[in-house]
């Protein structure tokens, strides 16, 4: 097992690695950032040359590459062109909030999700079947962006319950919980649906119903956890969803995570902090793909790895 | 009994119409999508300072104060405590309290509050004499400038303003390893010279016109030496940094927020009446206008579309007013057809600029003739706006010798209303008999493209100009291949703006500009120009507060009525 976990995260240096370089070439064909920081003022052309040989702009690419990586490695990322401070730091800092909502977001889903799949699948073709199938859709097919407005029109503006936007508190985080878990409560309550009817078709279940067991052993000890490996590997696909919900979502909510510092940098053309983000979220998503992984073997006794 | 397959058509139908009217719902309400707000994409305008006085030499003409200027004045100061806090939106994040580091529009919105300049521009854009940090001024000679400091300032953290601090602070911004994006607008000043505690004297390099104007400035906010010393750049620009305004920072929260409070040491004679400021960073339109309708925000900038929503809603309100913005669109005078007179005196003649403003701003922009507002220092309101007439631009066409003409019209993709005026100015011209063929562009490289003339025939763009000075516009729109300036090329233009530049005589500029003013307006290289206007909303609670031209919202005279 060690070594299966060392041999993945080997792999995972390399994703990230070339990650960095797309991210890299990305970004310098979108445009030039020295611009966008003398937007101040009647910048002349050698002002704008100045700037970008203060900012090691000037290089050629593949330097400039070489340089990012090489400083990467050991954790300095540059620093940011308008913040002025450790771009890595700035991510950092970002982190606790956007980990904060999307884990609160999955346990919206997840809470939700697993009485309504379970309750479809025990229903098949009644109306609870139905009404919980419909459910799904409309989740499905919502726009976290628009199902956020909503929300706020509703339970901040109109009914006033709950703050419309900001973070300086619990209760600023149920409305964004909700806006970017009910579409991914959605989908996992149809695959565990599929996956629990699969599963109350097999053999042993039979068994175990005609052993005379009870009905809730029968659906918690061996129907739902026998659903579980589709459902997990679901989980960890959506995770990447998940985070790029989260950056519409933050920006709805004026929540202060990286999704939406990513996207004000990507506007801004701050480099430095699009790498570190880009660079991090693809982090967060393979460490989570991994644990995801080691999770099948608890679920599966029967998997294992090498 | 009902069978299974009729439950499941019933239950489909109610979920379609529920799901309908929670679309119709959303569709009726006039909150926008996530859209990019319009100030900063489309509109390059920057920070903003003050109208030139009409004389160079001495700052004698001194015009009326507004109700909110500091000046040695005979109104006594308020003797009741401050009290009350008041909210504001803003869109962006501050990205930094260090004035040097300042490149964006909003920063407008808090930092003359906490910070003073030299020289004090107040609402109406006047520049009102002794009002800031310095009490005369006097250019010696058109590169020396000697300024008296006020006595008795003190900073937030208790230190005194003087010489010292002057110093320290322009050879601070002028300081390459610093990176300042300000800089460059002070690089024409070589250095500041101490004369003893309250007398400087600028040294520069090169003769600028527009400088005391640029003193009122961000980039010239005067910082404590002491403290940015002790505390090195990055504390000052991301977690405090005392100014010698009339409010202080207590915390800033980055994505999140900024607090401010009452300095009870402020050197004018008006002390603030609020106790406590706080700016909101709200970067969803939608959300910012839901936060001022469930009471979450007292002030904010709202599009045309939200007003209705903003002015309906019971306890609020929602003033216009005009900015230095001047919108438009671009011809390219050297790609053809648009490099022919004829063709481009069609196209002015073909756009109906009062329906585009009527139908697609909701009234808020007045048509102009020039891309300077009337804010500016070198408006002439003796030239009218390209007038609509129909017939005239079919004459022009058939005139103009070019057979079959059709042009190409670029705008930002992702922009909704940049899109609906690109409809229906390609109505108009076409109307004419000149085709005309719509493609949208990337935003993020949109106004690179546009400077390297990558772009095509016509080009919608905003011009803000943040010394109110044509200079700053007209430079980099008008002088042959300048910055924002891929095509049109006048050598009379040229050297007028030359000249204009290099004397700080403002009679002899005025009438350099009404020359520049004239042979621009001969030549069509942009129609369609508008100013803009911003709507804010405003809550009943706040009292005094004026909505300024340029963004700048000073609020040492803002007051609100429930004290909380």
């Amino acid at each position: 097992m060690l070594r299966y976990i060392l041999k993945r995260l080997l792999n995972a240096l390399l994703v990230l690695l070339g990650l960095s370089l797309i991210v890299f070439i990305t970004l310098r064909l979108t445009g030039d950032p020295v611009a966008m920081l003398l937007q101040a003022g009647s910048p002349s052309k050698s002002d704008i040359a100045e700037m970008r040989r203060l900012l090691d702009l000037d290089q050629p690419l593949p330097i400039q590459y070489v340089s990012f990586v090489g400083k990467a490695l050991t954790g300095d990322f540059g620093r940011s062109f308008h913040y002025s401070t450790p771009a890595l730091g700035l991510v950092l800092e970002r982190m606790p909030a956007t980990l904060t909502l999307t884990l609160s977001a999955m346990a919206v889903a997840l809470v939700l999700a697993f009485p309504l799949g379970i309750i479809s699948a025990l229903n098949r073709g009644k109306f609870l079947d139905f009404v919980s199938q419909t459910i799904s859709l409309l989740g499905v097919s919502m726009p976290n962006f628009w199902f956020g407005i909503l929300l706020i029109l509703i339970f901040g503006v109109s009914l006033q319950w709950l703050p419309v936007s900001g973070s300086d508190g619990p209760e600023y985080l149920i409305m964004p919980s909700i806006a970017l878990g009910i579409p991914l409560m959605a989908v996992l309550a149809r695959i565990l649906r599929s996956s629990m009817l699969e599963v109350l078709n097999a053999d042993y279940i039979r068994t175990a119903r005609s052993k005379g067991l009870a009905k809730s052993t029968v659906i918690i000890r061996h129907s739902v956890r026998n659903a579980l490996i589709p459902v997990v590997t679901i989980i960890g696909l959506q995770f990447g969803t998940l985070l790029g919900g989260a950056v519409i979502v933050e920006t709805v909510f004026s929540w202060p995570g990286i999704g939406r510092l990513a996207v004000d940098s990507i506007g801004s053309r701050d480099y430095p902090v699009v790498q570190a983000s880009v660079l991090l979220l693809g982090a967060i998503l393979v460490i989570v793909n991994l644990i995801i992984d080691i999770l099948y073997t608890v679920i599966d006794p029967r998997i294992g790895y090498k | 009994m009902i069978k299974t397959k009729a439950w499941f058509r019933l239950t489909l139908i109610l979920s379609l119409i529920m799901g309908m009217s929670l679309v119709l719902a959303a569709c009726g309400d006039p909150t926008p999508t996530t859209a990019p707000t319009t100030t900063t994409t489309t509109a390059k305008t920057t920070t903003a300072a003050a109208a030139t006085t009409s004389s160079a030499t001495t700052a004698a003409a001194a015009t009326t104060a507004g109700a909110t200027t500091t000046a040695a004045s005979a109104t006594t100061a308020a003797s009741a405590a401050p009290s009350g806090t008041l909210t504001i939106a803003l869109a962006f994040d501050l990205q930094g309290l260090d004035p040097v580091m300042t490149y964006s529009l909003n920063n407008g919105r808090w930092q003359q509050n906490v910070f003073s300049t030299l020289i004090y521009r107040n609402t109406d854009l006047k520049i009102v004499e002794g009002a800031g940090l310095a009490t005369s001024w006097k250019y010696v000679d058109d590169k020396t400038l000697t300024m008296q400091l006020r006595k008795g300032v003190k900073f937030h953290d208790g230190e005194d303003f003087n010489a010292d601090a002057v110093v320290f602070t322009f050879t601070r911004l002028l300081d390459p390893a610093n990176k300042s994006p300000q800089r460059f607008n002070y690089t024409s000043i070589d250095h500041v010279d101490k004369v003893d505690d309250y007398n400087v004297k600028f040294i520069f390099k090169d003769v600028d016109p527009v400088m005391i104007v640029k003193l009122a400035g961000y980039g010239a906010a005067i910082v404590p030496p002491k403290f940015v010393q002790e505390k090195g750049n990055d504390f000052v620009n991301q977690t405090n940094i005392p100014g010698t305004g009339p409010f202080k920072i207590v915390e800033y929260k980055k994505d999140n927020s900024l607090t401010l409070e009452a300095f009870d040491g402020y050197f004018g004679d008006q002390k603030p009446k609020l106790k406590k400021i706080v700016y909101r960073i709200i970067p969803d339109e939608a959300t910012r206008l839901a936060e001022f309708l469930s009471g979450g925000v007292d002030i904010l900038t709202v599009t045309p579309s939200q007003s209705d929503s903003a002015k309906a809603a019971k306890g609020r309100k929602v003033q216009v007013v005009g900015v230095p913005t001047v919108s438009g669109i671009r011809l390219d005078t050297s790609k053809p057809p648009t490099d022919n007179l004829k063709i481009r005196q069609a196209i002015a003649a073909s756009i109906d600029t009062n329906t585009i403003v009527g139908s697609l701003l909701n009234g808020y922009a007045i048509p102009m003739a020039i891309w300077q507002s009337p804010f500016s220092f070198g408006y002439d309101d003796s030239l009218k706006p390209y007038g609509f007439d129909l017939n005239k631009a079919k004459q022009l066409v058939a005139d103009s010798g070019v057979p079959n003409p059709k042009i190409v019209y670029n705008y930002i993709a992702q922009s909704a209303q940049d899109k609906e005026i690109g409809l229906a100015v390609k109505s108009m011209i076409e109307k004419s008999g000149i085709q005309v063929e719509l493609k949208p562009k990337e935003q993020a490289t949109f106004y690179d493209d546009y400077r390297a003339g990558k772009l095509d025939n016509a080009v919608p763009f905003g011009w803000g100009g943040w010394t109110l000075d044509a200079d700053n516009t007209y430079y980099s729109l008008y002088y042959t291949k300048e910055s924002y300036n891929p095509a049109y090329t006048n050598p009379q233009v040229d050297n007028l703006l030359t000249a204009q530049r290099s004397t700080t005589d403002q009679t002899k500029r005025k009438e350099a500009f009404t020359q520049i003013n004239k042979l621009i307006y001969a030549d069509y290289p942009d129609v369609m120009l508008y100013q803009q206007q911003y709507l804010w909303g405003i809550t009943d609670r706040v009292k005094d507060f004026t909505p300024p031209p340029d963004e700048r919202l000073w609020l040492l005279n803002v007051s609100v009525t429930d004290n909380k």
